[in-house]
């Protein structure tokens, strides 16, 4: 097993080399010369214009969010859930762009919610305690400030387990063909992407938003949130 | 909910308008050598300018080394998504080389690294010469974070496979 091979200030160095090498291999942007053609032009100002519009729109989009979240109050679709889990549902905020959806974890404290779950671990590790079927971890690393635990069945289908220290990690995407729903691991929400043709992945953060860990694999949402629930 | 429109105010437009008109033949320059046709490549600098658009105010100066490397990455980046929809190419069978990176000598990382498949490459110039986190990568590339996450592995292992060839 092979923990953080080369350091972080290693590979700034060697990624400035290669970047110094890649520039200098293509000829200053003056000298490129092509002349772009009609429909090329007018797509992009096609582009400007329509993102000048969106935003003209965005207050009414904020407004139609807000009379959403009353709706689903009202009709009781989170009546199983404490009042406490659905406050910090609001945690997550859900940006909208062109092709994806961000979940940002944005509210580290909403009111009324005791921190969980955020202590350190004795030996600084996380792992999860419970595993399907022929699973077991085969390598970890540290990426930047996140720890990523790799495990693997015999026929190498893999669940990647990413445990990060800070809040800002804590985002989640959902792309044009997967769907979003928030899911519960302790009484804590998370957010919970079903790819279409990928990897399903859970991102969850503790209510200090100081701990979280996404969870990445094919496997199906019951499983995934059944290994959350076992984490240590 | 928020919905975020991508040019949020005039100072973005301006700075948008000056990546544009500074680098979009560059960046036409790199599509082409990946893609080796006219129409392509515009399509690859179309594609990346909305990804330019939707990361703005996470870009730096304008004419310095990142930016530069950043937009050369993006449009890299996109032509080789047009050559791998062309090619029908598995996501994790993806060593589609893109542009050609003359190793810099340095007979180690920086070595290995100029060799390995755009796609790779491209992911940890990001993340550590321009310091984006995997999620903004992830975005980027319009791409899941656990997608990003499997690149990372495989990145990784190339590189230590590499280096174990090499004698590094």
């Amino acid at each position: 097993m092979t923990r953080e091979i080369w350091t972080d200030q290693e590979l700034r160095e060697a990624t400035g080399k290669v970047r110094e090498v890649l520039l200098g291999a293509v000829p200053p942007p003056s000298q490129c010369l092509h002349e772009f053609s009609l429909p090329f032009q007018t797509g992009i100002e096609e582009m400007k214009r329509k993102k000048n519009k969106h935003k003209a729109g965005m207050s009414v989009l904020t407004k139609i969010a807000a009379i959403l979240l009353v709706v689903m109050l009202g009709t009781g679709v989170w009546a199983h859930v404490s009042p406490d889990s659905w406050a910090a549902v609001q945690s997550w905020v859900e940006e909208c762009y062109e092709n994806s959806v961000i979940y940002r974890f944005l509210n580290p404290e909403p009111a009324g919610m005791a921190s969980l779950n955020s202590e350190p671990v004795e030996g600084g590790k996380r792992h999860i305690g419970w595993l399907p079927d022929g699973y077991k971890e085969s390598d970890d690393m540290m990426w930047a400030d996140v720890e990523m635990t790799k495990y693997v069945n015999e026929d190498g289908d893999a669940i990647y387990l990413s445990l990060f220290s800070a809040s800002d990690s804590a985002f989640s995407s959902l792309q044009a063909d997967d769907s979003g729903t928030y899911v519960l691991v302790g009484g804590i929400p998370g957010v919970f992407i079903a790819g279409e043709s990928d990897q399903n992945e859970l991102t969850w953060v503790a209510n200090d938003g100081q701990f979280g860990y996404w969870i990445s694999s094919t496997l199906p949402m019951e499983t995934i949130i059944k290994m959350a629930k076992s984490i240590y | 909910m928020l919905y975020l429109q991508m040019i949020e105010s005039d100072d973005d437009k301006e700075k948008f308008e000056e990546i544009y008109t500074r680098y979009r033949r560059l960046m036409y320059f790199i599509a082409f050598k990946v893609v080796q046709n006219e129409p392509d490549a515009e399509d690859a600098v179309q594609q990346a300018f909305v990804s330019i658009i939707e990361n703005l105010e996470k870009i730096g100066p304008i004419d310095s080394p990142q930016t530069k490397s950043y937009v050369a990455i993006i449009a890299e980046h996109k032509a080789i998504d047009i050559l791998r929809a062309k090619k029908r190419v598995v996501e994790w069978d993806d060593n589609i080389m893109g542009l050609e990176v003359e190793p810099p000598g340095d007979s180690g990382l920086a070595d290995a690294i100029a060799t390995l498949p755009g796609r790779y490459r491209e992911l940890l110039l990001l993340r550590y010469d321009n310091g984006y986190d995997t999620m903004e990568i992830a975005k980027m590339f319009d791409m899941k974070r656990g997608t990003v996450q499997k690149m990372i592995w495989r990145a990784k292992e190339m590189l230590s496979k590499k280096m174990a060839e090499e004698g590094y």
